[in-house]
């Protein structure tokens, strides 16, 4: 497999109030899940989520046994959930398409980390933002392989020139974010969700 | 492996695991039933119970999923269920 390179290194992180995660994970961009087994950490890519609850902000997801990270998830009760930028894409690939059991995706991939503030998985330096998240309710992992995670703590990196996030269609297709509609005017009802991030 | 060691905790003000139990045993089918005031007490009598040799635990609708959650991570060889309403 060919490593690769991941560019603008060396950036700091803007703490977030976790309550905001709905605005980062909303329109469901791919992300990257960040486990640590209190060994090693992990790497995966991640597509099937979505936001659950404002207060406390919870995210269904699923992360399934055939999954290396779901052990260390599923003991740990912890993981990070890194948003990559559309220049990532191949990085986003590349990581979903081969095990932690068998390689160490963060040295292979030169994926650069930083030290999470809650949890003990790693942040990804390179991704526009990091959620770090606790697994608030497995009631469902066995029966959908769904864990339901609360957000504990975010992080932008605003130094990240490329700002739009990757959707995946499926089987490797993907569309970058494409024009931004700011109709914020017309959203009369839900004036306590408008919030920067 | 069959699971003929099975426990149904209830979790309600005033009770107390010590006090507010209860015993059914027949020669294939072992159960438990213990009342609990919080979730500390819960914890220290699912450890009594797994110690035991306890396979399954069922918690009343009176513990939250997190609740659960939690104690499901911590003893992970024993069946941890709750519960719930539609």
């Amino acid at each position: 497999m060919r490593k690769q390179q991941l560019p603008e290194r060396g950036t700091t992180m803007r703490r977030l109030e976790a309550s905001k995660t709905y605005r980062i994970l909303e329109s469901g961009p791919i992300v990257m899940v960040c486990t640590n087994d209190g060994a090693r950490s992990n790497i995966m890519t991640m597509g099937f989520h979505m936001m659950v609850q404002h207060a406390p902000p919870l995210i269904g997801c699923v992360v399934g046994p055939w999954d290396h990270s779901f052990t260390a998830l599923r003991a740990t009760g912890e993981c990070v959930l890194a948003v990559p930028g559309a220049d990532l894409a191949r990085t986003v690939v590349d990581v979903g398409n081969c095990s932690g059991a068998e390689v160490d995706k963060f040295e292979h991939f030169g994926l650069a980390t930083s030290k999470a503030a809650k949890v003990k998985a790693p942040l990804l330096s390179d991704c526009l933002y990091n959620i770090e998240c606790v697994v608030h309710d497995d009631t469902l992992v066995d029966k959908y392989q769904l864990f339901i995670l609360e957000a504990v703590a975010a992080w932008s990196n605003d130094s990240r020139k490329e700002r739009r996030f990757l959707h995946h269609h499926g089987d490797g297709t993907f569309t970058a974010d494409g024009e931004r509609f700011d109709l914020r005017d017309r959203m009369t009802l839900w004036k306590q969700f408008q919030v920067d991030l | 492996m069959d699971h003929t060691k099975y426990a149904f905790i209830i979790k309600a003000p005033g009770y107390r695991r010590n006090t507010h139990k209860a015993h059914m045993k027949s020669p294939a089918f072992d159960a438990k039933f213990i009342g609990v005031e919080d979730f500390d007490e819960a914890l220290a009598a699912i450890e009594d119970l797994a110690g035991a040799g306890t396979q399954v635990v069922e918690l009343c609708g009176g513990f939250s999923a997190q609740e659960a959650t939690k104690l499901r991570r911590r003893f992970p060889d024993c069946e941890i269920g709750r519960v719930t309403y539609p």
